[in-house]
């Protein structure tokens, strides 16, 4: 008999879908995968085991759609000696896998598949199980995409078993849960149950119960059971036909398949409800449950591998013998990733992220209200009007303008240099603090130490009751610990620098406002009054006025006159007069601009006071809120993290529910 | 002379009596309660076994296996109630032919007897149920078998339910034989290898079962693997056959000579010594791992942390009481002929003057256009001085707090500190002292200050009073200190006019001034209130702050185990070591 070529498969299999066509559903969406990491990162959660790289769930490229001609696999999970080589050889119908009674037993991947896939197969297996399979095909064609696999078993003394076993279930979309009457409540197939179960949907999964036709023996100690042609004894109830499972799709739309299963069973009757094999087949559906946290009990199959035609072995094979159409496997697999992203949506819904942002947004109006009070209301309420207030801070201002202002008029920038350091003298003693020489950083520091506060003590408090209160806030200061000494004092630095900063930007401030104007008639005017003067009153004014009264035609009298008066005019003891006169002058005219340059500043000090002043930049005030509003800024990062991953997960939840 | 068994029950004694001696933090509590539970089974081991009473004999196997019917079988009546179910039987069920052949404190567990109308039984959860054979009705094989063996059916190893793992683990400690029972599904299981080996080192003599034997082929795959841990070549298996199998086991494998083999066992001369010395060592090794060596981390833990403790420096209090005191410093000043004598009032008036020349004109300007002049506007400087009295009870409160969120700090950056806090312990806590009590020290200082100041405010300075009650005998006396006021004019004019009129030296003139400047600060009696204040808040401070890091430190060291207990334990366990004979694997 000659094997048809199999048409061309990708041997990349997998990997098609990702590149040919457009993905049909997303696996585990990369979003959840990604908000789930930020989620780690945040709370220092440790990662879901989904997302281990050897948890035995499916993995992506399994999940990914497939095409027409792709195939999806069945296998058998159970434990050491419950019969899954044996239910393979009754489910297929002729022995393709060794039954042991002893050793090590199965111990490779033994896939029945069609032939045409046998190369697509191949890459698979040599890819998770290298040298540990076995391809048996058959040229069935209603089963040309269902690739059926006996697997080792999970829970003996062979370590490499279970390895193999679990590598397989990352592939494996449709386990059999194979379970005997004698260890169906053994704990490591459960635990293998539950961690597959996050990974995959419970309606993808097939329960079955083998061995019962034991429990006569049980029943009847040292009695053989009866024959079993017609035993009417073991009547099951029928299997579900819930259109729940994907594996009835099938039978509802088809309808080669009778609607009822196989032909030894019979309908239920109530009676039987209480017979041992129900009460069994109750037990082990309520132990699947309660493992999987389901709230309906799953059915299970009671079957005999060693009697195929008894029990409700034949409905088994009748669900297994035609392949699922590639919608089923689709919505299995829609079903296996959805379950994936609400098992990473529970692990989501575990960190509670709405009531951490929730107690976070408290925090932060706690911390907000807390700081405020402890530190903003001192250093609103007495630093910052000191700081206004201090005749030095005006006066700096007032002095750079001067400075500026007098540059301008000729003669009076030479009285104002003279003139300085007699004022520097007279200024110290009217601040006790800080000279108006000084810079501005000087000023703010002596604002600091003329009220007694310290910016830094108040933190330092503010922070440790904070603390006391509220222990999460520790983490979120992870290296600007601010109840401690040196944080404190580099943020009561920072806040001094801002508060120079804009003392140091209201004196510039000012100066652009003052100084720099430039009127036409300025100029004139300066030059008129000072240089002006200069020449006016010392000698213009005295010889104009001695000339004009005089009036004498005699030209020659007139120059000698003239000579005269100008020898006068040169004399010691009127340029002595004339200059101390022009002193006096100089120094009023001085004064004058000093008490205009003064009453400007003031004015425009005290707009700059006002709390509704627009330029923030200018305002004292508004820098300190600024500064105090970023101490509480790692809270409020935090909180809007954790409210953006709450408000995603939330979102994401509807997307799926949807 | 002691024999081995008689040293090592003398020295796991001391070491039991150092535990108790030991307290040791909640956290540790679970480690310790097993480690006391085995150590009460080796205990049991260590006695010699009375020969003329039956052997405890407990049935260790997977659910699903059959001990409760195997226990049914070898006895012939249905003791221990059975079923298709898995996990079914939850507790111990011994069975004996007498309460009595179960010793007192068999187990650790509290124990009931079962009546005949009871059976089967069930067993109960963490606790052991006692069938005795007379409520059986006596049979002829259970008598005899009986009469050799108390047979105690066990929970499943291997189930879905938790606790029952925990009954058979005890079972399996305090038996003095056992039975291993398996079947061909569940001879390969994990679970039981653990117990083959320790059986192996405690030499506990053993029995293995196949139960549900269908086929030789399986007995001789057991008999292999059992091998390897058994050091004998083929140990015996026993073969029970499935009901419904035709499969008969081989003469000498069946169930009655298992049967005839446990008579035969307890009646075998029986030495627990080397295998309680390995128990012994198992003890130790355990003791060691899992209560010592964790002991031991918390002590350097503890003794680290009370160091940090203890260097840590108290935050810098910063509190100046002046402000509450300056009022009646300066007008105890007013009052003080010292200082109306000296030169501090001219100084202190010359100092204003160019202040007073620089406002001037602004306050010519502002009674101009106010029509109002007042002494604020010349002296400006005047508004500083009267500042605020700020919260010394807010800042004490915060400091203190500071203090604590310091020592927080400390014991947070140890994860084993923070389990002893998580531990519940309420202890913590109350090691707290409340910020409050900080606070309150402010206030009782400042309540008997206040105090001070009142009964001060209308009293003349002392000086004044010395120099008043000096001059009262003089005639004149009152006049002449009134005078003394304008000393310090008669002085300046006198420092002008010094060539002129005295030709005295300035030397003399700076000798009184420094005098008068001098007694004056020296006499001020506010001032130096004020400074013992001060000094007084801040010890009183430091006092706190050193008994609440006391505190905390006496909380640490309760939590770990104090040196010499430890070295206590540690003597105990060598002496354990020496006594197992195992000190060359410590």
């Amino acid at each position: 008999m000659s094997w048809p070529k199999p048409p061309a498969v990708n041997p990349k299999h997998d990997q098609c879908d990702m590149t040919g066509h457009p993905l049909a559903f997303q696996t585990m969406s990369p979003a959840l995968e990604q908000l789930v990491r930020e989620t780690m990162d945040l709370t220092g959660a440790p990662a879901p085991e989904l997302l281990d790289d050897d948890a035995p769930v499916l993995a992506d490229s399994a999940l990914a759609a497939a095409d027409e001609t792709g195939f999806y696999l069945v296998g058998l999970i159970g434990g050491k000696d419950v019969g899954k080589s044996a239910l393979v050889n009754a489910l297929v119908g002729k022995p393709i896998t060794a039954v042991t009674s002893h050793g090590a037993g199965t111990e490779m991947v033994i896939a029945y598949a069609h032939t045409s896939q046998q190369q697509a197969l191949w890459s698979l297996l040599e890819r998770v199980a290298p040298g540990h399979y076995q391809i048996v095909t058959h040229d069935l064609e209603r089963l040309r995409r269902q690739v059926l696999l006996d697997l080792p078993d999970i829970d003996s003394r062979y370590a490499s078993h279970l390895e193999l076993t679990r590598t397989m279930l990352r592939h494996l979309l449709y386990p059999i849960w194979v379970a005997s009457v004698e260890k169906y409540a053994d704990q490591q197939p459960q635990r293998m149950l539950a961690r597959v179960a996050e990974g995959n949907t419970p309606g993808n999964f097939i329960f079955c119960l083998n061995k019962v036709d034991q429990l006569h023996g049980a029943l009847a100690p040292g009695r053989l059971p009866p024959p079993h042609e017609d035993d009417d004894e073991i009547v099951v109830a029928a299997a579900p036909r819930a259109a729940s499972t994907p594996w009835d799709l099938d039978a509802d739309d088809e309808s080669q398949i009778p609607p009822a299963i196989g032909r030894p069973l019979k309908p239920a009757r109530p009676a039987v409800e209480t017979s041992p094999l129900q009460e069994l087949r109750a037990d082990y559906a309520d132990r699947v449950a309660s493992t999987l946290k389901l709230s309906e009990k799953p059915y299970v199959y009671l079957i005999s591998a060693r009697n195929p035609t008894r029990f409700e072995l034949p409905a088994l094979r009748e669900l297994l013998s035609r392949q699922k159409t590639a919608d089923v496997v689709r919505d299995s697999k829609k079903l296996a990733a959805a379950r994936q992203d609400r098992a990473l949506l529970a692990w989501l819904d575990e960190r509670q992220l709405a009531a951490r942002a929730q107690r976070l947004s408290q925090l932060a109006a706690d911390a907000g209200e807390l700081i405020a009070a402890k530190v903003g209301g001192p250093v609103l309420e007495r630093v910052i009007p000191r700081l206004m207030d201090d005749p030095a801070t005006r006066m700096a201002i007032a002095d750079d303008i001067l400075q500026d202002r007098v540059a301008r008029w000729p003669i009076v920038n030479l009285m104002h240099t003279l003139l300085q350091p007699i004022f520097v003298l007279m200024r110290s003693a009217v601040s006790r603090a800080a000279t108006p020489m000084q810079g501005a950083e000087a000023i703010v520091a002596a604002a600091f130490t003329e009220t007694g506060e310290s910016a830094s003590n108040l933190l330092q408090s503010a922070f440790a009751q904070l603390r006391q209160s509220q222990p999460a806030v520790a983490a979120l200061y992870p290296h600007n610990k601010l109840w401690e000494t040196m944080p404190a004092d580099l943020a009561d630095a920072s806040l001094r620098r801002a508060l120079a900063d804009t003392v140091d930007r209201q004196r510039a401030a000012a100066r652009e406002r003052f100084s720099r104007r430039r009127l036409s008639l300025g100029a004139p005017i300066r030059w008129l009054l000072t240089i002006g003067a200069l020449l006016w009153f010392p000698f213009i004014q005295p010889i104009l006025s001695k000339i004009l009264p005089i009036y004498d035609p005699s030209i020659w009298r007139a120059w000698k006159y003239l000579l005269g008066l100008a020898v006068g005019v040169l004399g010691v003891d009127y340029l002595l007069k004339s200059a101390g006169f022009l002193i006096i002058y100089y120094a009023v005219l001085w004064l004058a601009l000093r008490w205009n340059t003064q009453r400007k500043v003031s004015r425009i000090m005290s707009r700059w006071r006002a709390t509704d002043f627009s330029d923030a930049s200018l305002n004292l005030a508004a820098q300190t809120l600024k500064w105090l509003d970023e101490l509480t800024g790692p809270i409020r990062a935090a909180h809007d993290r954790m409210q953006s991953l709450a408000s995603r997960s939330a979102a994401l939840r509807d997307q799926l529910s949807a | 002379m002691p024999t081995r068994n008689d040293s090592i029950d003398l020295s796991l004694g001391r070491l039991g009596r150092a535990l108790d001696c030991a307290a040791i933090s909640p956290s540790m509590k679970p480690a310790i309660e097993r480690w006391r539970s085995d150590a009460a089974a080796l205990k049991f081991h260590l006695r010699p076994r009375d020969q003329a009473k039956p052997m405890l004999l407990a049935v260790i196997g997977g659910t699903g296996t059959g001990k409760s019917t195997l226990v049914n079988r070898l006895l012939g009546v249905v003791v221990s109630a059975t079923n298709f179910r898995r996990t079914f039987t939850s507790g111990i069920v011994a069975v004996a032919r007498d309460t009595a052949d179960v010793p007192d404190g068999w187990l650790g567990v509290e124990r009931s007897a079962v009546g005949a109308d009871r059976l089967p039984a069930r067993g109960n959860n963490g606790s052991l149920l006692i069938v005795a054979g007379t409520a059986l009705g006596v049979l002829m094989q259970a008598d005899s078998l009986l009469g050799a063996a108390v047979i105690a059916d066990t929970p499943d190893l291997d189930g879905d339910q938790r606790a029952h793992h925990a009954e058979a683990d005890r079972a399996f400690r305090w038996a003095q034989a056992l039975v291993f029972l398996v079947t061909p599904e569940k001879y390969q299981m994990t679970e039981l290898l653990p117990y083959y080996r320790l059986a192996a080192r405690y030499a506990i003599p053993a029995r293995f079962v196949m139960n549900k034997c269908e086929e030789q082929a399986v007995v001789e795959d057991y008999r292999k693997q059992l091998a390897g841990y058994f050091r004998s070549d083929s140990p015996q298996v026993f073969v029970i056959p499935r009901d419904d199998s035709t499969y008969q086991p081989p003469a000498g494998e069946d169930l009655a000579s298992l049967r005839e083999s446990i008579i035969r066992l307890s009646a075998e001369p029986y030495d627990s010594a080397p295998g309680a010395q390995f128990r012994a060592a198992d003890l130790l090794s355990r003791f060691k791992d899992q209560i010592l060596d964790p002991l031991r981390i918390h002590r350097k833990e503890a003794d680290r942390l009370v160091e940090a403790l203890r260097d840590m420096e108290t935050p810098a209090l910063g509190v100046d009481v002046n402000p509450v005191t300056q009022d009646l410093e300066r007008r105890l000043q007013q009052r003080s002929v010292l200082y109306l004598m000296g030169p501090q009032r001219v100084l202190e008036r010359v100092r204003h003057a160019p202040a007073m020349l620089v406002r001037l004109p602004r306050a010519a300007w502002d009674y101009v256009m106010r029509g109002e002049a007042s002494a604020a506007s010349f002296f400006p400087g005047d508004g500083g001085k009267s500042r605020e009295v700020p919260d010394f009870k807010a800042v004490l409160t915060d400091q203190f707090s500071v203090l604590q969120s310091r020592i927080d700090d400390v014991l947070g950056a140890s994860p084993v500190a923070q389990k002893w806090i998580g531990a519940g312990d309420e202890a913590y806590a109350s090691s707290r002292i409340a910020p409050a009590d900080a606070g309150r020290i402010a206030e009782e200082e400042l309540a008997e200050l206040r105090n001070w100041l009142e009964k001060r405010w209308n009293a003349t300075p002392w000086d004044t009073r010395a120099l008043q009650s000096l001059l009262k005998y003089l005639p004149g006396g009152k006049k002449l200190t009134s005078m003394t006021e304008a000393a310090p004019y008669l002085l300046a004019i006198g420092l002008i006019a010094h060539h002129a009129l005295f030709g005295t030296d300035l030397l003399v003139l700076g000798g009184y001034t420094l005098a008068t400047w001098l007694t004056e600060r020296l006499s001020n009696e506010v001032a130096v209130h004020t400074r013992t204040a001060n000094s007084r808040i801040a010890d009183r401070f430091t006092r706190l702050a050193h008994e609440q890091i006391q505190k905390t430190c006496a909380w640490i060291q309760k939590q770990a185990v104090s040196s010499a207990n430890l070295e206590q334990l540690d003597r105990a366990g060598n002496e354990l070591a020496k006594a197992a004979g195992c000190e060359s694997e410590t």
